[in-house]
């Protein structure tokens, strides 16, 4: 096994990751609001990479047009979805959890339907450039180690999006009052804040990211589907519980820890066990830290 | 005659879960300058009645009415955190403080959502430190590890952040050693006398209660029983009745 190969799936880990990363931050976001896990985040990160599409469709055939479209689409999915599935639930967590799923099949099947179950190219914002990080590209058979523009911009977005999301919660007044809301609605009433919207913003803000997650997931791989939502967010869920829910920065961590597990169990030529080394690796942390590495203990009695 | 007119005006209030009727008919004053106590039996309606004037449930039917010293607002059908920018502070009893905030942040939260100044804000919190000393010296600790006593006075310097004109207390003294809970009510107390803030307190400890109280109303299942002076309330046979059952 070469080193610069294992480097460079490291390095690939390291960008999937940032995805798991971006999507596991959303989730947590409506968990510390509404205490609640939102099974419909899957369809705003499907609708999010559609919205690409969509625009490609209908002749706007730009790139960062097509983001635009995606994200806005995924933003009006988050408002849709705390309207249809989760006010009407009125704080039941289980009702809230079922109308999630429900929703997201719901709109997955209608994508399915309309794409007819196919999977579908994705466009790309740029060509791939390879730049040489280690070695000489001129020597055959040497250590060489490269990464793309593409990486790296993943990588790049995902921090500052997690960077972005603690600033966020810890210095706007919009940020505290969602923290206020998660941790006591009534205090949060008693000291002026608006619940109701709190929660709207939430989601909205919850499914803009998934949108996002979603483009960066189809620049990665070159392809989308109907059911890409719900494939990344049991990924998602994964990357907070063993984060710890209720803790962002712990998100970042986990999510490119889990992208280079994964991207290595791949490359070393062993990806069936890929979700395996996953999926036990969150059974461990859950049997000797079921708060997770990064979260608070005690907070796990908190819910059901 | 402005000075009769009471800031607090409950009318005729109904309070219900589903078919289980909690309160009715319920009505009761909060006169400038007052504390008063709202005592009676576990299972009585009290902090049914109080959470009803909060507007933390919305099951209830009946007229409240605030008067913050220039108008009178309808306070009954209105939400609780807007109830906050008219300068009443509800302080609950299920949830008291922000276990995950530390006392500085938890403070910080009475006054950051009505305030667009935040140098007021601080200006505030610094004056509630002076008032609170051992806030003062707990502010970067998280609220959960605060003590039973220490979470109480926060929840009251939390309350005080939005300037009340008119506080709402439910059970403050719940869970208190007496020690603390004598130096709870000395501290409602000064605030009345030093801030001028009414306050309608639901209290268990009824001797407490009415040792700071100037008027108490005492519930029997679900309505107003009788009331009066703290101190004719005191001495009254119809408060042991109540409490004994007869």
């Amino acid at each position: 096994m070469q080193f610069g190969f294992l480097v460079e799936q490291v390095l690939i880990g390291i960008a999937t990751g940032a995805i798991y990363a971006i999507i596991a931050v959303g989730l947590n976001l409506i968990f510390g609001t509404m205490n609640v896990l939102n099974m419909a985040h899957g369809s705003a990160i499907m609708i999010g990479s559609f919205g690409v599409l969509l625009s490609y469709y209908v002749g706007v055939e730009n790139f960062w047009i097509g983001c635009a479209v995606g994200i806005v689409l995924a933003f009006l999915t988050g408002l849709l979805v705390e309207r249809v599935a989760v006010r009407p639930m009125k704080g039941n967590w289980w009702n809230t959890k079922i109308a999630t799923i429900g929703m997201a099949f719901v709109l997955e099947n209608l994508v399915t339907v309309i794409t007819e179950g196919r999977p579908q190219l994705y466009p790309r914002p740029f060509n791939p450039v390879y730049y040489v990080v280690y070695g000489d590209i001129k020597t055959p058979g040497g250590t060489l180690i490269e990464i793309s523009n593409i990486q790296l911009m993943l990588i790049a977005l995902s921090i500052l999006m997690v960077v972005g999301m603690v600033l966020f919660l810890y210095r706007t007044a919009t940020g505290k009052a969602i923290r206020v809301v998660a941790q006591s609605p009534d205090i949060a009433r008693c000291v002026g804040i608006d619940v109701k919207r709190t929660i709207v913003v939430g989601f909205a803000v919850s499914a803009t990211l998934a949108g996002i997650a979603g483009i960066l997931n189809g620049v990665t791989f070159g392809s989308t589907y109907s059911f890409i939502g719900f494939q990344l967010i049991l990924k998602g869920i994964v990357v907070l519980i063993v984060a710890g829910i209720g803790n962002m920065r712990g998100c970042l961590w986990v999510g490119m820890l889990l992208g280079v597990i994964e991207s290595l169990s791949v490359g070393l030529g062993e990806s069936t066990y890929r979700d395996f080394i996953a999926y036990s690796g969150m059974v461990l942390v859950l049997v000797f830290r079921p708060w997770g590495l990064f979260g608070e203990e005690g907070r796990v009695q908190r819910e059901v | 005659m402005t000075d009769a007119r009471p800031i607090l005006k409950v009318t005729d209030l109904d309070v219900r879960y589903g078919a289980v009727t909690a309160a009715s008919g319920v009505s009761l004053e909060v006169r400038k300058g007052e504390i008063v106590a709202l005592l009676g039996p576990n299972g009585a309606g009290k902090t049914s009645v109080l959470k009803a004037i909060m507007g933390l449930n919305k099951q209830a039917n009946g007229v409240v009415e605030y008067f913050d010293g220039t108008k009178t607002h309808r306070i009954d059908k209105m939400e609780t955190h807007e109830m906050a920018k008219l300068g009443i502070a509800n302080i609950p009893s299920s949830e008291i403080v922000l276990p995950r905030m530390n006392v500085e942040e938890n403070l910080e939260v009475g006054g950051r959502f009505l305030y667009s100044d935040m140098s007021f804000v601080r200006k505030r919190m610094d004056e509630l430190f002076m008032r609170f000393p051992i806030l003062r010296e707990r502010r970067k600790q998280a609220a959960a590890t605060l003590s039973g006593g220490e979470q109480r006075q926060l929840a009251v310097a939390r309350g005080l952040m939005c300037e009340p004109k008119l506080m709402l207390l439910d059970e403050p003294s719940l869970g208190l050693a007496p020690i603390l809970l004598r130096d709870l009510f000395a501290t409602l107390k000064r605030i009345r006398d030093e801030f001028g803030v009414e306050m309608l307190i639901v209290e268990q400890n009824v001797n407490k209660a009415l040792e700071i109280a100037d008027r108490a109303y005492v519930m029997r299942i679900g309505s107003i029983d009788f009331h009066g002076p703290a101190k004719e309330v005191a001495a009254s046979e119809r408060l042991r009745d109540a409490y004994l059952g007869s």
